[in-house]
């Protein structure tokens, strides 16, 4: 297990005259899950764009385990995300669009795929082509792109979106198993209750600044 | 990193010809047999069928008032490299390929190099396709100077146009990208200019003379250090795109 980093210093971002983030600074490490909420346009998805080396600070810095993006990297060196709905390729079923995916960093086989696919509730041995899929179906195979190959930082934008109650609790007991494999997750969500449950830690971001709340547990504990 | 090492980015991108186009291919090769068909058609009675005929044919001469090889690289340049190019670059496709791909450098060059075998790709079938219907029409395959030299010069041109369009939707936009090399190909229809790219696409203008290849060769150059200039840029430019 490899400990990880993530370090956010007095970043901002201006994108067409308007801030979309301000003075940022967080600290982030492995074996935890943080949360992230805020309204439409607060800035959730230009912070974790800005997180997995997409965007690029105009002032600041972002580290990951001590190496800085867009000097020392480019991207995380394990990432697995989730940002917007990701395209497929919409004449191939599930199972193949993840293992072209797979293709491009050759880290994992066909066991690792299905089993992906069985985390996120699809049945692996389904022909059924993407362009078929359902949106909640869409929701998972995007899910499963992003935990099949284990990366040390996972970040999910809105992963809840589309899907059924069901899936949202196995999305969930999944999250809190993954961290304690020293996992460094990030989850932003309009559900409230579901970012309580699996956080460790909760970031309210407003107008592009980030705020850190207390969790719920926290608060019982003190109480 | 060196260039090959860590991933296998270019890889992807080299399957992608097929495995994303698959279906532009069948609706290309189709379009392409249902024109030279015409030309055939046109041809017959009029003159000797033969590979330099038609492909002269193919490349504008006589038989259209549009020039023929405005179809195929148009064609090409909007619907396999523009359209490729221009979902490979949002965000939606974007941000789980680049992330796998570790390096921004890379997934540049790895565009490029797919502009570059889909350039040669398209002017091989398109050069087969030719063959075929010059083979079933029972035309002679007596290549002359300007054919094999016009084979190499569109080919030429396809992958000068193909990279510099990769070069200029990264920086603009696919539409403003395809509008600027449409001028510019087009150009060539009403002035004969040996350095601009739309000449090398007519048949028209291709009738070498002893010494025309080496007047033509400062073209060339030009046209490289041009196309390794408008990399360099882009790959500074792409190390400090945000990709939204």
């Amino acid at each position: 297990m490899m400990f990880t980093s993530l370090m956010i210093s007095d970043a901002s971002k201006t994108i067409k005259s308007q801030m979309v983030l301000s003075n940022v600074n967080l600290e982030l490490y492995s074996g935890n899950i943080y949360g992230f909420r805020g309204i439409n346009g607060s800035g959730k998805s230009m912070l974790f764009r800005m997180m997995s080396g997409l965007l690029i600070p105009d002032k600041g810095e972002v580290k990951v385990n001590d190496k800085i993006l867009h000097k020392d990297i480019s991207f995380p060196e394990s990432l697995g995300l989730l940002i917007e709905n990701p395209e497929f390729l919409p004449f191939y079923n599930g199972g193949k669009n993840l293992q072209i995916l797979a293709s491009i960093k050759n880290k994992i086989g066909s066991a690792e795929i299905d089993h992906a696919l069985e985390i996120v509730g699809l049945d692996k041995n389904s022909a059924l082509k993407y362009r078929k899929y359902s949106l909640g179906m869409k929701q998972r195979l995007a899910i499963a792109q992003a935990i099949m190959e284990s990366p040390d930082i996972l970040i999910l934008d809105e992963p809840t979106n589309a899907l059924d109650e069901k899936a949202i609790k196995d999305l969930e007991n999944y999250l809190k198993s993954y961290k304690t494999k020293d996992k460094l997750i990030l989850v932003s969500s309009h559900d409230k209750l579901f970012l309580e449950r699996i956080s460790d830690e909760i970031y309210r971001v407003e107008s592009g600044k980030v705020f850190k709340e207390e969790t719920l547990s926290r608060r019982e504990n003190t109480k | 990193m060196s260039f090959w090492a860590g991933d296998r980015m270019y890889l992807y991108d080299i399957c992608n010809i097929w495995r994303k186009l698959k279906r532009h291919w069948f609706i290309w090769l189709f379009a392409i047999a249902c024109l030279e068909l015409l030309n055939i058609l046109v041809m017959k009675g009029q003159t000797k069928i033969s590979i330099n005929t038609l492909w002269q044919a193919s490349m504008g001469k006589g038989n259209f008032v549009f020039p023929f090889p405005f179809a195929f690289i148009f064609s090409y340049l909007l619907f396999m490299n523009g359209i490729y190019l221009y979902g490979e670059q949002r965000i939606n496709a974007a941000s789980i390929i680049m992330i796998r791909g570790s390096s921004r450098t890379k997934r540049f060059l790895s565009k490029a190099l797919f502009s570059l075998n889909l350039s040669w790709i398209y002017v091989l079938l398109l050069l087969t396709v030719i063959h075929v219907f010059v083979f079933l029409s029972g035309g002679a395959f007596n290549y002359s100077y300007d054919t094999l030299y016009s084979f190499f010069t569109v080919l030429f041109v396809f992958i000068l146009l193909s990279i510099l369009q990769g070069c200029l939707i990264l920086v603009l936009n696919s539409v403003l990208a395809f509008i600027i090399l449409f001028t510019m190909i087009s150009i060539s229809i009403f002035y004969k200019n040996m350095y601009l790219p739309g000449y090398y696409l007519m048949a028209d203008h291709i009738h070498l003379v002893k010494g025309q290849t080496l007047k033509q060769a400062p073209f060339f150059m030009i046209s490289l250090l041009f196309i390794s200039l408008s990399v360099i840029l882009s790959l500074q430019y792409v190390k400090k795109k945000d990709i939204l």
